[in-house]
């Protein structure tokens, strides 16, 4: 990406409740609740507190927090740390790592080459020029 | 690593193929290639040779291994150390997947409970299901008597009684190890 500052970096903090699409070129953190969209060219960080659920689909994923039920679709490398818990989720990625104590439940798979692309063009937002 | 020094492990070593149901209570090590039904309450290690295809009961798994096709029901914990290959199923309590891991399929996160429910079926596999250890194995002849008596044996020699029968199995070669022991005995006095 071009000129892409280190310092942006998008937050939902915990308490809040957002439910809808983001689509960002930069880095995302969530600390609260998320229910919708999500698009990013880097890393999609989510704490602790958390609770998402719908699509996300970025380059990287930390995930901490707990998924209710959705999609990752991850470029690179997807990471469920401990404590942290999918109930019902469908995983793509380049790369995987579940720490212990993490729980997992849902499908996973890797991406196939170009299948990233093909499919982070597929979902449509509000914003993409039809 | 206390288990290691005090259960046995039984062993797969790699170049072998195995395939059927193996069920143990031990420790057991696979380097080779498993195609069945594997049932191990105690640790099971795959190595990074080992290949697993089937159905795989245990309770803790350190998986270095390929498992193309098949499922996991874990009690505790499922390691899937780097450079593994797991394509199918995991039930599991407890779940790590190291970076160079390779997961693709299900999983699900199952409490106790709900392991048993899932371990039921597989449960006879075991040895003795259910029953307490069997009693050592008795090596001195039952109810036979022995062909030669021995007047000679007296007090300053070990005299080794027929012991009566542990149990109702045919000991018939049993028989003729004492016997010929006490042939060798009355021997030695004379």
């Amino acid at each position: 990406m071009d000129n892409m500052n280190d310092n942006d970096m998008n937050r939902i903090s915990a308490g809040t409740v957002f439910k809808g699409e983001i689509t960002s070129p930069g880095d995302i953190r969530i600390d609260g609740e998320f229910d919708g969209q999500l698009k990013s060219a880097g890393r999609l960080m989510v704490g602790k507190e958390a609770r998402v659920k719908g699509e996300f689909i970025c380059r990287d994923i930390d995930f901490g927090g707990t998924m209710e039920n959705g999609t990752f679709l991850v470029e690179d490398t997807l990471s469920l740390r401990s404590g942290s818990a999918i109930r019902e989720g469908d995983l793509s990625y380049g790369r995987l790592q579940v720490e212990l104590d993490a729980r997992l439940g849902g499908t996973c798979r890797y991406l196939a080459e170009g299948e990233f692309e093909q499919r982070k063009e597929s979902v449509k937002t509000s914003s993409s020029k039809s | 690593m206390e288990n290691f020094i005090k259960n046995e492990m039984s062993r797969i070593a790699s170049g072998t193929q195995f395939t059927g149901n193996f069920a143990t209570r031990s420790d057991l090590r696979i380097d080779g290639v498993f195609e069945g039904k594997l049932y191990c309450a105690g640790r099971l290690v795959i190595g990074e040779k080992g290949v697993v295809k089937g159905t795989v009961i245990g309770n803790v798994i350190d998986f270095s291994g390929t498992m193309s096709g098949g499922t996991f029901f874990v009690k505790d914990t499922l390691s899937l150390k780097d450079g593994s290959s797991v394509d199918g199923d995991i039930f599991t309590r407890r779940l790590q997947v190291d970076l160079g891991a390779r997961f693709v399929g299900t999983s699900k996160i199952l409490d106790e409970d709900k392991y048993a429910k899932a371990a039921a079926p597989f449960e006879s596999m075991l040895p003795d299901a259910g029953a307490s250890a069997p009693a050592e194995p008795q090596l001195e002849a039952p109810a036979a008597e022995p062909a030669t008596p021995a007047p000679a044996a007296s007090d300053e020699e070990p005299v080794i009684e027929p012991a009566p029968a542990a149990s109702t199995e045919d000991r018939s070669h049993v028989d003729s190890m004492s016997e010929s022991w006490l042939g060798w005995s009355k021997k030695r006095s004379q």
